[in-house]
């Protein structure tokens, strides 16, 4: 499973929504409300021991924009360890 | 805040969003609702008992209003405290998740002393500082917008403070609120600070101005949609 489809369950997960309900088109406003968002980029943060900031989130708009953001960040981190290693 | 600033502007949520199930009444499938037995309100009710002047409609919504924003922000910290990892922000958080609670307690017995009821309202005042602020994403966002709204809060109240004729049960529950009031923003300020090696002072201090001018946003298209219920307030006893 890759980085994107981990990503993809943590999120049904946190959201208590049936496993890969999430389609990458699904639109983040429909996923739960204003504190359901909060709690889920909270917890993907901390689950992946990464930090944004909200202008980090800008034209974020659906489930698959989402996924992708987290995915580059492991990724990039991932490629900076490696370079130190 | 300019209109190309996209940032989960979440502003019609709560009318296109299907409720989940813990929003509500959670039950089994056909299973009969719960109907909690009647709690008899353990506050004097003289204005009604005596059958004086019902109070002010104004004053009614306002104290509303205050219970609504009090109830919601208790949802919000609540929410967040049970994720949060143990240590001084999650103790702090969890006794300002116990204090919104109990704010709502007291507008709702100080309604009562006033021989009335809480009006049921709409979206809380939180839900467009979220809709104009934008979502927090991070703990420091959190507290940066807990801290800007914590200020309004405190303004507002001591506005109140000093308007002319307010009745004794109003002013005796905006001192024992205002009191804890002012614990939460020394206790946002501190754990903002204790973030300042994490996001860095200039991060925290831009996000802080970010959040003041969504304030005054939404403060004044507040004040322009329901400055004639508000109006009262503006007749200050000095």
């Amino acid at each position: 499973m890759n980085d994107k489809e981990i990503i993809r369950q943590a999120m049904c997960r946190i959201l208590d929504r049936p496993v890969n309900s999430l389609s990458d088109d699904v639109a983040l406003e429909t996923v739960g409300d204003s504190l359901d968002l909060i709690e889920l980029i909270l917890e993907l943060q901390e689950e992946l021991d990464v930090s944004f900031t909200q202008d980090d989130f800008s034209g974020k708009d659906t489930v698959g924009d989402l996924i992708t953001l987290f995915a580059d960040c492991v990724a990039d981190r991932q490629r900076a360890t490696e370079s130190e290693a | 805040m300019s209109p190309e600033r996209k940032i989960l502007r979440l502003s019609e949520l709560h009318r296109t969003c299907p409720r989940r199930p813990h929003d509500g009444a959670v039950r089994a499938a056909g299973a009969p609702a719960v109907v909690l037995p009647s709690i008899k309100n353990s506050v004097d009710s003289p204005a009604a008992l005596n059958g004086d002047a019902p109070l002010d409609e104004n004053l009614r919504w306002l104290l509303s209003f205050y219970r609504h924003s009090e109830l919601s922000g208790a949802a919000f910290f609540g929410r967040l405290a049970a994720h949060l990892k143990p240590g001084s922000i999650q103790m702090d958080m969890t006794r300002h998740f116990a204090d919104e609670a109990q704010h709502a307690r007291l507008w709702t017995d100080c309604l009562a002393r006033l021989g009335s009821e809480p009006l049921k309202l709409g979206n809380a005042y939180q839900d467009r500082y979220l809709s104009t602020a934008g979502l927090p994403t991070n703990l420091m966002e959190v507290l940066a917008i807990t801290q800007v709204f914590e200020q309004r809060v405190v303004r507002q109240y001591a506005r109140h403070r000093r308007a002319r004729s307010t009745p004794e049960p109003v002013l005796e529950t905006l001192d024992r609120i205002i009191d804890d009031e002012r614990w939460h923003i020394r206790w946002v300020r501190d754990a903002l600070t204790s973030l300042e090696p994490r996001f860095g002072r200039n991060e925290i201090e831009k996000t802080l101005e970010r959040f003041k001018a969504a304030d005054r946003e939404v403060y004044g298209d507040a004040l322009a949609e329901h400055g004639d219920r508000v109006a009262f307030l503006l007749t200050s006893k000095s």
